[in-house]
């Protein structure tokens, strides 16, 4: 089998997944699009790989590979911004817990 | 008028007792006062001490940070309708005699708030010179971030209106809790004067006060909180 083919079938597989979680609840319907267009786009690579080349150059950048690293780096960019907030948020939580048990224990007395 | 001496303690079991008792019980204008430890999750007999010498102590059952501390300490307080609040260290760094100097003009209702300077009559004792231009960096920093002009930025020695109290925001949980503080003066507009105050720095408070290079960490994460508003 060539890779094409077994790349493919993975990326049905996955996409299937993809499908199950959101019908078990574990997947946002926004998460199951977002996802699935991940999929779509890793196969038309996979099924034609210039296309990364037509799309490098249409946007001035030299490879297909290196369009890849740039997008990739501006989705961690993104993703390590988003968990930065979410940590702040959650550290935050936590302290007004311990501030409101801390008060409520001391006003038992 | 009433006043609470908010004290945040992490891990002071050793020199709480002293601060607690170094504190006067009695000053012109105010009818009581009480000192409020709020123990950050020590690891050691600091809530123990500090109730041995009649300190109100809470308790945070794990540490956040002295930031957090303070701001369970001023909600404390204003629940419990204290006009006056004063923040003071738990390492002996502070004074209790100038405690007197610091809450006059808000009982005279001059101004919401009262910042304590080391710099305005030179009365730092023993102040490692890093520490002199790290904190006169603060300064500057200050200015330009905060639009805020004092000449002492970290200065854990303040006085506040229960009005103060009630505006002001803290939801920087560690160090930099000491310039959102200056920020949120700015941001309500309340009215506030720097008053001289002594700091003592003496081995013990050296060796377990912060590094200079929380410096950066302090710098750091203003820029993100100020980027956030």
């Amino acid at each position: 089998m060539s890779f094409i083919v077994i790349a493919l079938i993975f990326i049905l597989f996955a996409a299937s997944r993809a499908i199950a979680r959101y019908r078990d609840g574990s997947l946002t319907k926004t998460g199951l699009i977002i996802w699935l267009l991940i999929w779509c786009a890793a196969g038309l690579v996979v099924w034609m790989p210039d296309i990364t080349m037509k799309v490098a150059s249409a946007l001035g950048i030299g490879r297909g590979a290196d369009l890849a690293v740039y997008g990739a780096v501006i989705v961690l960019y993104y993703l390590v911004f988003r968990m930065y907030i979410f940590q702040n948020k959650a550290q935050q939580d936590i302290t007004r817990l311990v501030r409101t048990l801390a008060i409520k224990e001391a006003k038992k007395k | 008028m009433r006043l609470a001496i908010v004290i945040a303690a992490y891990n002071e079991g050793k020199s709480i007792g002293k601060v607690v008792s170094g504190i006067p019980k009695s000053f012109e204008g105010i009818k009581a006062v009480d000192c409020i430890v709020v123990d950050d999750g020590s690891k050691d007999k600091t809530a123990q001490a500090a109730k041995e010498v009649g300190a109100i102590v809470v308790c945070h059952p794990i540490n956040r940070g002295q930031g957090a501390a303070l701001k369970t300490g001023f909600d404390y307080a204003l629940s419990e309708d204290y006009d006056i609040v004063v923040t003071f260290d738990a390492d002996g760094q502070h004074k209790g005699e100038e405690i007197a100097h610091i809450i006059a003009p808000v009982i005279k209702k001059e101004v919401d708030a009262v910042l304590g300077s080391r710099f305005l009559e030179k009365k730092a004792i023993r102040m490692p010179k890093s520490r002199e231009a790290i904190l006169k960096m603060g300064v500057l920093f200050t200015r330009l971030l905060s639009n805020i002009k004092v000449t002492d930025t970290h200065n854990g020695f303040r006085a506040f209106s229960k009005e103060a109290l009630q505006k002001i925001e803290m939801k920087q949980d560690r160090m930099e809790h000491a310039s959102e503080i200056l920020d949120q003066l700015a941001k309500h507009k309340l009215s506030y004067k720097e008053v001289p105050v002594t700091i003592e720095y003496n081995d013990y408070a050296k060796v377990k006060g912060q590094r200079n290079s929380n410096a950066i960490k302090i710098a750091v994460k203003m820029l993100l909180y100020k980027l956030a508003q």
